[in-house]
């Protein structure tokens, strides 16, 4: 410790970095008691389990932090205490969550499973579709000769998407209700610590930049702050408007799990330019197996094309364009370097990332033009 | 022993906390500011540490925000063109505890370049207000950020004043040295401007 003395108990940073170790070894244990009917399994692997829990927690409650911050500083202009404006808002957020509980979570559980046992359904009907296309392509194309997609497509939802067989489902959704239960206890817990000493973490943390940086720094942080807390607002509020207007469309066509699919349609929605269609695609197959109608493919793309001419011609206008300022060419540019890079994940993280590079960046160059002069 | 550590270190921490309280609430910045304004204010400062003669900040770089003086002195430097066009540092003033620099920056256009440099005389201790900080208190607490602003705006106006009034008198003295001058170099001035 002597060689680090701003983590020393006495300073505001040492202090702010003791309390995440004690948050973190908290979350540890708390972890670990929660593994605890498979004692028998590995230390090392709950250990990872538990790292990655509390990783994607921090993550998450990073989001959450963007997305309640500017309601506790709302509150806080009311002269309310922060902690106060927090619990407030917590209070508020489970009251809709208790709502949420007895209405709408009860209509997604049903559509789960209902989905869950219909799965076969559709795959068999998706082969035989395929199968059909095939035999039209291999009539009119002898030369083609075998192409196997059906059996070839077939073999890869049973092993990629199903994960082999029935109770495999089984074992992967109570896992995924498991990490869900998890997030759910943990991310608001670090939100609340974040949210609440957020900006003591943030004085402490800038305190150790030496002088000369100092000034550079602070305003590199306040931009980026600006930035990335725009960035996340606005991209919810895409995914929440076109998750809104696929659910209306999708309900008025009467396609059935509407709930479910427009909540991947928002989600799928942060990926930019492919989400839109990957989202799609769920709704497409469901809407064609259960009526056969190949008009309805045309009714539930357009439902999902308004989706995405609302998200073009009013938020991103109105909200996107004012935070990032990008050129259109540079975003998918940006988007696929960061598919190649990271996958679906570099793909959402590919327009922050840049930004706040560039923030910096140009933040660092100005800092040191104006040190030279 | 163990109680001397726990009451000492609870008690030095406290008194630490005052004497940053204390010094804002007695400084003319914020005089007449509430305890709680000032306790607000207190979160959102910060306390920098500056050896002997190390830069604060250098003429014509993008600036943040102003510095209170709590301990220490600093010089306020300006470069300025010598014969010959080099150009030189000179001291326009020294400023001791209590003093405030740089509260320009909070009220212009973000990353203004400052107009002078700011060095430590000897180690002392400033307490940096930036505008990211006030913008943040101006969200948080507008009451508070109305306040501030305001009296950022009177030290202001009130050394515009001063340097108006200066700028008068040296204008009056100009007129008077050029009345005594013969006819023929008066014309010669004119054209200079």
């Amino acid at each position: 410790m002597k060689s680090l003395p701003f983590l020393t108990q006495n300073t505001s940073l040492g202090k702010s970095f003791m309390t995440l170790i004690r948050i973190i070894t908290v979350l540890l244990i708390v972890m670990i008691l929660m593994s605890g009917g498979t004692v028998v399994v590995s230390l090392a692997k709950i250990t990872y389990q538990a790292i990655e829990s509390i990783f994607v927690s921090l993550l998450l409650a990073i989001v959450l932090v963007y997305i309640l911050n500017p309601i506790v500083i709302f509150l806080e202009s009311f002269n309310l205490p922060r902690t106060l404006s927090i619990i407030i808002i917590y209070l508020l957020i489970a009251a809709s969550f208790g709502a949420l509980f007895g209405t709408i979570i009860p209509t997604i559980e049903r559509e789960i499973s209902s989905l869950q046992q219909e799965l076969p359904r559709y795959q068999d009907k998706i082969i035989q579709s395929i199968n059909g296309v095939e035999t039209w392509i291999r009539n009119k194309t002898p030369q083609v000769g075998n192409l196997n997609l059906s059996a070839n497509l077939s073999f890869y939802i049973k092993k990629e998407l199903l994960g082999g067989s029935k109770s495999d489902i089984l074992i992967s959704s109570s896992k995924i209700i498991g990490s869900f239960i998890t997030l759910l206890v943990m991310a608001p817990f670090i939100t609340f610590f974040f949210l609440k000493d957020g900006p003591a973490m943030k004085k402490a943390l800038i305190g150790t930049v030496p002088n000369r940086y100092f000034e550079m720094s602070l305003n590199l942080i306040y931009k980026i702050n600006i930035q990335l807390g725009g960035f996340v607002r606005a991209r919810l509020l895409e995914a929440l408007c076109v998750g809104l207007t696929c659910f209306i469309g999708l309900t008025l066509l009467g396609v059935k799990y509407t709930a479910v699919l427009a909540i991947i349609a928002g989600l799928t929605n942060l990926i930019p330019y492919i989400g839109p269609v990957i989202g799609a695609i769920p709704a497409l197959i469901i809407a064609f197996v259960d009526t056969g109608n190949p008009a309805m493919l045309l009714w539930v793309s357009m439902v999902y094309g308004i989706a995405q001419l609302i998200d073009m011609l009013v938020i991103i206008p109105a909200v996107f364009a004012k935070i990032v300022n990008m050129h259109p060419l540079a975003v998918v540019i940006v988007i696929i370097v960061g598919g190649q890079l990271g996958g679906v994940i570099g793909m959402i993280l590919a327009v922050p990332v840049y930004s706040i590079t560039r923030v910096t960046v140009k933040e660092i160059h100005t800092g040191l033009t104006s040190l030279r002069t | 022993m163990t109680t001397d550590i726990f009451w000492g270190n609870i008690f030095k921490i406290k008194s630490k906390k005052d004497l940053l309280y204390y010094f804002l609430k007695s400084n003319p910045m914020f005089n007449g500011f509430s305890s709680r304004d000032i306790k607000n204010i207190e979160k959102i400062v910060h306390l920098r540490k500056f050896k002997k003669d190390e830069i604060i900040f250098k003429e014509y770089e993008p600036g943040t925000g102003m510095y209170v003086i709590k301990t220490g002195s600093i010089r306020i430097t300006k470069h300025r063109k010598k014969e010959g066009g080099v150009s030189e540092e000179e001291v326009i003033t020294n400023l001791k505890r209590n003093d405030f620099f740089g509260e320009l920056t909070l009220v212009e256009k973000t990353r203004s370049p400052r107009t002078a440099s700011a060095y430590a005389n000897n180690e002392c201790e400033l307490v940096g207000f930036f505008k990211p900080d006030l913008l943040e208190v101006i969200e948080r607490n507008p009451k508070l950020g109305v306040k501030i602003i305001l009296r950022i705006a009177e030290i202001i106006g009130s050394r515009l004043r001063i340097t108006t009034a200066s700028l008068t008198e040296k204008k009056e003295e100009i007129k008077r040295l050029r009345s005594l001058l013969p006819q023929d170099e008066k014309a010669d001035l004119s054209n200079i401007g």
